[in-house]
């Protein structure tokens, strides 16, 4: 048995010779690629703002959509009141918006979790209808000298069923667009969830709800923001659900008021669930969270 | 994105972080480099050493100083195991962790410190981190990316090769 204290003592010697070795880092000194920059920029935002929870997060997601969505030359000023952050009046610029036809993969961080009341809450509406026109669109900005392009999913979806309605300023037209904030999610994995001519549930928040709400975010020019856009899923691998003849094929996030419903043994695990029971548990769990 | 790079658009004094990162981020690079020849990779390790870190900013608030550096050197060193590991199917757990200590020759050292300069790093490291830098197993495990009952196994096994080192050595 070693004597601990010399050990303590060896391991700190070791150390201290191990320091006097470490390499000067400037030798390595070299451009990182745009893809590094810009994630780093993130976990520095996140190390100087270690309190950001959810709703910061969330609103994050509304002013992001509504920011890259809202036309070329946008400067927009925003500013979050959650108390972890106050950011404001940020220079950044979209030059282009543009579809494009293969996008290539856009960043992914990990998903929120969902809650009931986070699907429910204010500003939110349920709607069916026909996914029709799913495509993305390429938002090119400057940032610090340097351009950036991101991706965006968006589909319209022409409206059978409005199961609840928590906003006050859905657009009434048939067919409303949608799209998603690609921060949680790619390109690609948002193409999986939704496609042409299949008819969905799907809870999304109103875009102008969104942006004028005092909790969140505080926008200004939002003018023109309804020619693109007219809803936003903040959370589409769990509240965007596909309507299959007489049922649904639920998320896991509908799963714990179908107890005795069994997931499908594919990958997906998805809860088939008919379609008059899954809208009465959504409307009857609505009414709980009504404004 | 868009709005977290506006977020750092105001002049500011720079954070404990960014002094960290702008100070150490091309040695992460180097180290990372040497053990992955790949730049891309040797980013995401860079990366996600810094995110541990930010994840972590009580192990780094005393800002850019010696131990901030060997913190870092370890876990980047982890990460860019962890990415070998994915990468290539021939390269074992095993192998992973017995990755050879780099510069085993230390003459100023006491004989027990030589010893244990010749523990694979990992656990050298890990020894290292327990012994001189009291971190719990769970603070090792984090840092390493490695589950908690695994790190408890490195610290372990680092100690009966140390042994087995002394005792060949004639230490003790």
């Amino acid at each position: 048995m070693m004597d601990e204290a010399k050990l303590k003592a060896a391991a700190g010697e070791l150390e201290a010779a191990l320091i006097k070795e470490l390499p000067d880092g400037k030798e390595y000194d070299r451009e990182f690629s745009d893809s590094f920059h810009r994630k780093m920029k993130k976990v520095i935002f996140r190390a100087n703002h270690p309190i950001v929870g959810s709703g910061w997060r969330r609103a994050v997601a509304a002013v992001l959509a509504i920011t890259l969505l809202g036309g070329s030359a946008l400067i927009v000023r925003w500013k979050i009141n959650s108390g972890a952050a106050q950011l404001e009046d940020p220079k950044v610029e979209i030059i282009r918006i543009e579809e494009v036809e293969k996008p290539k993969k856009s960043m992914t961080t990990e998903g929120l979790p969902v809650t009931e009341e986070s699907a429910y809450t204010k500003n939110t509406v349920a709607l069916v209808g026909r996914v029709l026109n799913p495509r993305t669109i390429a938002v090119t900005y400057q940032y610090d000298d340097r351009e950036y392009t991101e991706y965006i999913p968006l589909f319209d979806l022409e409206i059978e069923t409005v199961l609840y309605d928590h906003s006050s300023n859905l657009p009434d037209k048939k067919v409303i667009t949608i799209g998603s904030c690609y921060e949680y999610y790619t390109v690609d994995q948002f193409q999986q969830i939704v496609e042409q001519d299949k008819v969905y549930l799907v809870y999304c928040y109103v875009l102008t709800d969104s942006a004028s709400s005092d909790e969140n975010t505080n926008l200004i020019e939002q003018d023109k923001l309804l020619e693109y856009f007219d809803c936003y899923a903040g959370m589409p691998n769990m509240l965007i659900v596909e309507k299959e003849s007489d049922q649904y094929l639920a998320t896991e996030f509908f799963a714990p008021y179908f107890p005795g419903v069994e997931p499908t043994q594919d990958k997906k695990k998805l809860y088939p669930i008919p379609v008059e029971e899954l809208e009465t548990v959504i409307k009857n769990t609505a009414e709980k969270y009504a404004p | 994105m868009l709005l977290y790079l506006s977020a750092l658009d105001s002049p500011k004094e720079k954070s404990t972080f960014e002094k960290i990162y702008y100070e150490y981020r091309g040695m992460l690079y180097g180290i990372a480099m040497s053990l992955l020849h790949n730049e891309l990779d040797a980013e995401d390790a860079v990366h996600q050493t810094f995110l541990y870190a930010a994840e972590n900013m009580k192990k780094f608030s005393s800002g850019v100083c010696p131990k901030t550096a060997r913190y870092l050197v370890i876990t980047v060193r982890c990460r860019a195991t962890d990415i070998l590991r994915q990468k290539s199917q021939c390269l074992h757990l095993d192998d992973a962790e017995n990755l050879p200590a780099m510069g085993q020759d230390y003459p100023g050292l006491s004989p027990l410190a030589r010893c244990i300069a010749q523990l694979p790093e990992k656990y050298r490291d890990a020894l290292i981190l327990r012994l001189h830098y009291g971190f719990e197993f769970r603070e090792i495990a984090k840092l390493m990316g490695i589950s908690e009952a695994n790190a408890r196994k490195l610290v372990t096994r680092a100690r009966s090769m140390l042994e087995e080192i002394c005792e060949k050595e004639g230490v003790l």
